[in-house]
């Protein structure tokens, strides 16, 4: 008999942080933002059967992707999205993608294609959202861990008498303020869009998650013994995770 | 069967664990264990399909032996 358990360790909340934003900042805000981190660009091509004989012809590739169709750019890893809007097909490129590459794909399906897909629409690069000036959520909830985070990652850290948090990330100045039992809130200082913020956020979130990884690894090794446990295997697997074995010591 | 527990730590921290070998309902006793080792909450748990194969084989079983019994 065995049993499968999923289990959240306590310096992780539930939400991840992406919930959190949508949930204060509203769908119709979250979308925008959202919308920001993407240049869009809108074609002449009203069916798939279109888009999908010029991409192909063109020697670029279409595939089914989520709701739409993604394609790669050239030989590289990189891809972009298609998505149907006022019943015209749009090319969504992430962030990113380098203008270039971008450029030297359009110019290169109309070239192939003999006709002008793109070159009657303007993108848009307007993609500066205003200042955020509230209070956003993190995932952060271990102090210990969240100093190891940005120490780690080169970020000078200080702490005052209250446990609030102040650093300088990129252009922001942050300042971690938590809630006894919550997880910290991030107030920003600085005047930068929300999408960098955001994708500031988003990286120390990586590193705090990394960080709680090596915490739960640590606890485990370091309590094995007294849980009548014994490390058996370990191993690193390809997405990063680790596996560990344990054999139960029959107690006497 | 040796008693072993699987720990599958993901880069993003969470942890999937697998508790083999144990009997009967002891094997939901290690959820507390199991929190107190990753110093973390069960979030969710559930039997593996091995619990299910070896239930459907000892019902097998046990409506054999009724019908030889009868």
């Amino acid at each position: 008999m065995s049993i499968s358990i999923l289990l959240m360790p306590l310096a992780l909340p539930a939400i991840p942080i992406i919930m959190a934003m949508r949930l204060v900042m509203g769908k119709k805000g979250f979308q925008k933002m959202i919308d920001s981190m993407h240049m869009k660009i809108p074609t002449s091509l009203v069916t798939n059967t279109e888009l999908e004989l010029v991409l192909l012809g063109a020697g670029y590739d279409f595939k089914p992707w989520a709701s739409g169709y993604k394609t790669h750019l050239g030989r590289s890893s990189q891809f972009f999205t298609w998505e149907l809007d006022g019943g015209r097909w749009v090319a969504v490129f992430p962030n990113g993608i380098p203008q270039k590459d971008v450029g030297d794909f359009i110019r290169s399906l109309e070239a192939k294609s003999g006709r002008g897909i793109f070159s009657d629409v303007e993108p848009d690069v307007n993609n500066d959202i205003a200042v955020a000036s509230e209070s956003m959520p993190t995932n952060f909830r271990d102090e210990k861990l969240l100093i190891k985070t940005l120490e780690e990652s080169g970020v000078p850290v200080t702490r005052d008498q209250a446990g609030v948090i102040t650093c300088s990330v990129g252009r922001s100045m942050l300042r971690f303020v938590r809630i006894a039992g919550e997880p910290y809130q991030v107030e920003v200082k600085n005047d930068v869009g929300r999408h960098e913020l955001l994708q500031q956020l988003m990286l120390l979130d990586e590193d705090y998650c990394r960080c709680v990884q090596a915490d739960v690894y640590a606890n485990i090794k370091a309590k094995a013994f007294e849980k009548h446990m014994t490390v058996e295997s370990e191993e690193v697997l390809e997405d990063n995770s680790i596996l560990m074995t344990l054999t139960i010591q029959e107690r006497a | 069967m040796t008693k072993r527990v699987q720990l599958r730590i993901f880069p993003d921290g969470r942890v999937q664990a697998e508790v083999q070998g144990i009997k009967g309902k002891a094997c939901t006793s290690y959820i507390s264990i199991l929190e107190e080792l990753v110093k973390a909450e069960a979030v969710d748990s559930s039997y593996t399909p091995e619990y299910f194969e070896k239930e459907t084989v000892q019902a097998v079983i046990s409506d054999e032996e009724s019908v030889a019994n009868s």
